[in-house]
Formats: structure tokens, sequence, C-alpha cells
């Protein structure tokens, strides 16, 4: 059903992204308000395509960034540039901190997680001493 | 002649002596033949034939005691044969019977032995499986008391510095491949 639309809606998804191809709330309330005028036929399929493609770009862009300390701006920008090239795409970077990492940071990117934190070490040293 | 004119009146001399009468005398002797006839005829060969059938009877019952006592003697050696035989039978039944009871025994043992064998290697594959448990739960408590210790240390030691320096030196490591 979406396949009738698939050309349209990764349309709509362009035009809801930024000149760095991030997805913007702005762009894709306007996105929204321009579909509620006009209401072309599938009115429906086509929003259900949208939020599906929508939510999957977003997915795909959001990077998750945790460090066990304070995260600081040469961290952040350190970790950023190799970000960029190991991704071909844009991405909307996320930082936080969790004390619970103790030192350290974890990245998860999609559907992979990188951690190397002093929690993740205690944790392998706690594996390599049952095993 | 003279002998024989004497040897004559000799006889005649006796004759008068002893009163012969001569008819009576060949009477006598007629009467006798006849009686001996008669007796011969009618008494004397039944009783022959009787003696004679009783010494046939005596011969066969000789015969017949010989060969009784032939069969009785092959009757004796058969039973002797027979109870050698019995003997022999008995003797090499008793013999199986014997190696087949040994036989019976060390099967038994051996199958005694299989299963004290087994119950053995069963006991200490229990006790080996019992130990590694034991040893497992250990390493994993005291590997639980060490992280849990470590991280309460380093939570509560590490300067906000120190992280920081690692989170940098841990980023710089960071190697990303597509």
């Amino acid at each position: 059903m979406f396949s009738r639309y698939k050309a349209l809606v990764r349309a709509l998804v362009k035009s809801s992204a930024n000149e760095h191809g991030i997805i913007e709330l702005s762009l894709v309330q306007e996105v929204l308000a321009g579909l509620r005028e006009c209401k072309p036929t599938g009115h429906r399929q086509i929003l259900n395509a949208y939020l599906f493609e929508i939510r999957k770009t977003l997915r795909q862009q959001l990077v998750e960034v945790e460090f066990g300390s304070q995260p600081n701006e040469l961290l952040i920008s350190s970790l950023k540039s190799k970000l960029d090239r190991f991704n071909s795409h844009s991405f909307d970077l996320q930082v936080s901190q969790n004390d619970q990492l103790i030192a350290g940071y974890r990245i998860r990117l999609v559907d992979d997680v990188f951690e190397d934190s002093i929690k993740s070490r205690l944790s392998k040293l706690s594996q390599s001493l049952t095993s | 002649m003279i002998v024989l004119a004497s040897l004559g009146d000799t006889a005649q001399g006796i004759v008068e002596t002893f009163g012969i009468d001569w008819p009576m005398l060949i009477a006598q002797a007629i009467n006798f033949l006849i009686v001996a006839f008669v007796i011969w005829k009618f008494a004397f060969k039944n009783i022959l034939s009787t003696i004679k059938e009783r010494e046939k009877q005596i011969s066969d019952s000789l015969k017949n005691a010989d060969r009784i006592k032939l069969e009785l003697e092959e009757t004796e050696k058969q039973q002797q044969q027979t109870l050698q035989d019995a003997s022999l039978e008995a003797k090499k039944t008793i013999t199986s019977a014997q190696e087949q009871a040994k036989a019976l025994i060390e099967a038994q043992k051996d199958d005694a032995r299989k299963q004290a064998e087994e119950i053995i290697s069963k006991a200490k594959i229990a006790m080996e499986q019992e130990r590694e448990r034991v040893l497992r739960e250990a390493r994993e408590e005291i590997a639980s008391l060490v992280v849990l210790t470590a991280t309460k240390v380093l939570s509560k030691d590490l300067s906000e510095e120190e992280k920081e320096k690692f989170s940098s030196r841990a980023t710089q490591e960071l190697n990303l491949v597509s």
C-alpha cells in the first residue's frame, strides 16, 4: 500500500529535513499543515507512511552518547568527528551524563552499542573471573 | 578117554550128591526164561524208558542251569557295565555342574565388580560436579563482591579530573569501522 506513495513520502521526508539533512520539528509541522490543506487522495495512507518514514529516519539519525564524567566540548567534538567518518548520512547527537558508567562513554547508534567505561571493564573482569 | 570118563563120573557124582532133577531143572529154567521175558517186556523196558527220560530231563535241567548261569553272568556283567556307565555319567554331570557353577559365580562376581565400578564412577562424577558447582558459585560470589567493591571505591575515590581523563583516552581509542 505504501509503495504507491513511496516517491511522495520520500519527497515529504526530504522536505522535513534541514540543510544538514536532520529532521526538524518545524519543518515536519509545515509538511503536515500542507497535507492538511490540500488533502490529496489516500490522505490517511500517506500520513501513515510519512509517520513510519519519519520515525525510521529519526531512529537512524539519532546518536545517543552517555559519558561517565561531565561532557566537555573537546570530548564531544572528538567523538563527532569520528562519527562523521563512520556515518555516511547526517545524525543528531544527544549527549548526556550517566554516573553509573563512572568514567568513559556509551554510544547507541541505531541497533549498535559501543561502550568503553569503567562499568563495562568491571563487567568484563567479572565475566573473566566466573568463566 | 580115560580123563573124559573120569570127568563123567565126577559129574555123575555131583548130580547124585546135590540131588539134581533134570526135568525139574529144565522146567524151572524155562519158567525162569518166561518170567524174565515177561519182566523184560512189560516192566524192565518201561523202567528203562522212564530212566532214560529222567536222564534226559536231568541233562536238560543241567543244560538249562548252565544256560541260566551264563545268562546270569551276562546279566551281572551288563549290570556292572550299566553301573560303570551310570557312574561315569554321574561324574560327568557333577563335573559339568561344578563347571557351570564356577562360571555362574565368576559371571556374578564380574557383574558385582562392574556394578561397584559404575557406582564408584557415578559417585566420582557427582562429587566432581558438586565440587565444580561450589567452585563456580564461589567464583561468582567473589567476582560479584570484587566488582561491587571496585565500583563503590572507584565511584567514590575517582576525581572528576581522573574521570575526564579516562573518558578522553577512551574516546581517542574509539575506532569505528563502517
